[in-house]
């Protein structure tokens, strides 16, 4: 019998499942147990109340809702116009044509320039008195600050982000289909379009549902690019869930109820990979 | 059916030629190959047939109609790829229904004519099936049902038995012949393999830089290859050629030779060199030389040897099998024997 019995490999893993504990179940239970309290940290109040958060935050919460819905907006408009731009860009770059490569990188970079600085970009870009997009537009909008535009505007920059991230996706999804089945379907007698839709698009799916995992879960934990462009503002009108979270945690010090607004998102999250590992692994 | 002729017909990629002025007519119900090392242009032919890719000069024609500015579509020609490519996320009834689909044809039609099809290929118990589940010969057969279920006017075929295994390729052929001949559609075939060719085309053409060598029945392509290139390239083993030189002393031929009065290679078939340790009558061209090896292949017997420094190979009947290093007569017949220019490698007799 060897010193480590029958298994020695299983204390191969020992030191990896260890670091894991730490920085990732450890702040998980850690966070679920804070969930269930009431804590103040400048109030110094600090007691277990059960469910009490969750009964508050669903039942009377508006802000919480508010978030929610700002956040499922933002969601639901970002991935949908970064993936119908993207799949243009990849259908366009997917022909060999002289300097595709060179547009490909030129694509990119919006993907390769921190969140935070191309926010900073795009709130000068925004600014109502010195900005390019009211000098090029000749009208005269507080992109940043009018309740109905200030999420829109953020959306743009998030599509503006991440659509050449989707098109590269799709690019490379594009060159797993084989040439022939273009020619197959020409010869059949197909137009462009009715390949596009019978062709194209149903053997891209695989890779769309990867784009969409990526994105969806990206888009729905959004902060930075929000945080940096509005804070939040006006009025709450750009509020998502982890914006709110990170007020609630590290502006008002509410350690119980932001932790149980965490909790929320990580379950909301939970569920939405699930669905998604599911539709995958259907094929 | 339809008649294909090409015009001047020219393809150039950049600067680079890949055919250069074909004019050629394929016959009304013609099974009709084309024949060629790759990359001799033979998938570009068929490819501009097709309406895949645009001729650069001339006009090809169906039926004396031009239709070089028509698509695919509306050619009305099927191809079969080498690929198969069938549509991998239909099942076998979704892929043989496509073109019908596509010409939105009524549904009790599609229905009927994939079931005609199905049964004409046999592959009634399939069409529920994904491509993934279905061996190579199957898929091979699936994409005869897609190309022939709308009954079109030019049948191509890119290579299309050559991702099956030998035995399987032998039944596709004869299928193919079959279906050909009940069809009667205009077929066009492209293949690197000379004996599909032969056994299956009315006429065949082999292809060579760009260039028809030869546009033949296939018989003629065998026993009067026009130059040294399709002589070369047809038959199985290939033909030995002998510089006209090496026939110095060697009578009556080299008398012969020199009032031919130029330089010529001379081909013989290793099948009409027969080996024997004892010299023939003189109605054999003989050729002495020695053994180098001796291959037998289960039906015939082939002697690999040296005459004058050449190596030439022929074919041993009845008797045992020399040793290496023995000295042996190879004969041949004189109207077997094919001589070209040396210098164009054109036929001269």
């Amino acid at each position: 019998m060897s010193l480590y019995g029958r298994r020695p490999q299983i204390f191969f893993l020992l030191p990896a499942l260890f670091v894991l504990a730490l920085v990732m179940f450890y702040p998980l239970i850690y966070v679920l147990w804070l969930s269930f309290h009431r804590r103040f940290l400048i109030f110094n109040v600090s007691e277990f109340i059960g469910f009490g958060n969750y009964v508050f935050l669903f039942l009377q919460d508006e802000r919480f809702w508010n978030a929610l819905y700002n956040t499922l907006y933002f969601t639901i408009t970002s991935v949908f116009l970064e993936l119908v731009f993207g799949l243009a860009i990849a259908v366009l770059l997917s022909r060999g044509f002289r300097g595709r490569g060179s547009v490909l990188s030129i694509l990119l970079i919006p993907w390769v320039v921190p969140a935070v600085v191309s926010a900073k970009i795009w709130e000068w870009i925004y600014n109502p008195d010195f900005g390019i997009l009211n000098f090029i537009l000749k009208i005269n909008i507080n992109w940043l600050g009018d309740p109905f535009w200030a999420l829109n505007a953020a959306v743009l920059v998030d599509v503006w982000k991440a659509t050449p991230f989707v098109a590269l996706l799709l690019i490379a999804g594009f060159q797993t289909i084989p040439n022939d089945l273009f020619r197959a379907a020409k010869v059949d007698g197909a137009s462009s379009w009715y390949i596009f839709w019978r062709i194209t698009l149903p053997l891209l799916k695989p890779t769309i549902l990867v784009v969409l995992v990526f994105r969806t879960l990206d888009a729905f934990r959004v902060f930075d690019t929000i945080y940096v462009l509005t804070g939040g503002g006006p009025a709450n009108t750009t509020e998502t869930l982890s914006i709110y979270t990170y007020k609630l945690l590290f502006h008002t010090l509410q350690f119980g109820y932001g932790s149980s607004v965490a909790v929320v998102i990580f379950v909301f999250t939970g569920i939405v990979t699930v669905f998604y590992m599911w539709l995958l692994s259907r094929g | 059916m339809v008649e294909i002729r090409f015009e001047g017909v020219e393809k150039r990629f950049g600067s680079v030629t890949v055919i250069k002025k074909l004019d050629l007519t394929i016959r009304s119900r013609e099974f009709f190959t084309f024949l060629g090392p790759s990359g001799c242009g033979k998938s570009t032919i068929l490819n501009m047939i097709a309406g895949l890719e645009d001729v650069t000069g001339g006009t090809i024609y169906f039926d004396g109609t031009p239709v070089n500015g028509l698509s695919p579509a509306e050619r009305d020609v099927a191809m079969v790829f080498q690929s198969y490519a069938l549509y991998p996320h239909m099942t076998v009834y979704e892929n043989i229904a496509f073109p019908l689909r596509v010409k939105k044809e009524r549904k009790e039609k599609i229905d009927e004519e994939v079931k005609r099809i199905a049964s004409l290929l046999d592959l009634g118990s399939l069409l529920q099936r994904k491509p993934k589940e279905l061996s190579g010969g199957q898929k091979q057969r699936v994409a005869l049902g897609r190309a022939l279920v709308r009954k079109p006017k030019v049948f191509l075929m890119d290579e299309p038995l050559s991702n099956l295994d030998a035995k399987l390729r032998l039944d596709m052929r004869t299928e193919l012949k079959k279906l050909h001949q009940e069809l009667g559609i205009t077929t066009v075939y492209v293949t690197h393999d000379q004996e599909e060719a032969m056994v299956l085309s009315d006429r065949m053409a082999v292809l060579y830089m760009g260039v028809i060598q030869q546009c033949d029945i296939p018989i003629n392509v065998y026993k009067k290859p026009a130059n040294v290139f399709v002589a070369d390239f047809i038959g199985s083993p290939p033909m030995n050629f002998v510089d006209g030189s090496s026939f110095r002393g060697v009578e009556p031929i080299w008398s012969a030779l020199r009032e031919l009065d130029r330089e010529v290679v001379i081909g013989i078939r290793p099948y009409d060199l027969i080996v024997s340790t004892r010299e023939y009558d003189d109605k054999f061209m003989v050729l002495r030389g020695e053994v180098l090896m001796v291959e037998q292949t289960g039906n015939e017997i082939w002697v690999d040897g040296v005459f004058k420094g050449i190596k030439i190979r022929g074919r041993l009947i009845g008797e045992k099998n020399p040793f290496p290093g023995e000295s042996v007569f190879f004969h041949v017949p004189f109207e077997k024997l094919h001589i070209f220019d040396k210098e164009s490698g054109t036929r001269i007799i």
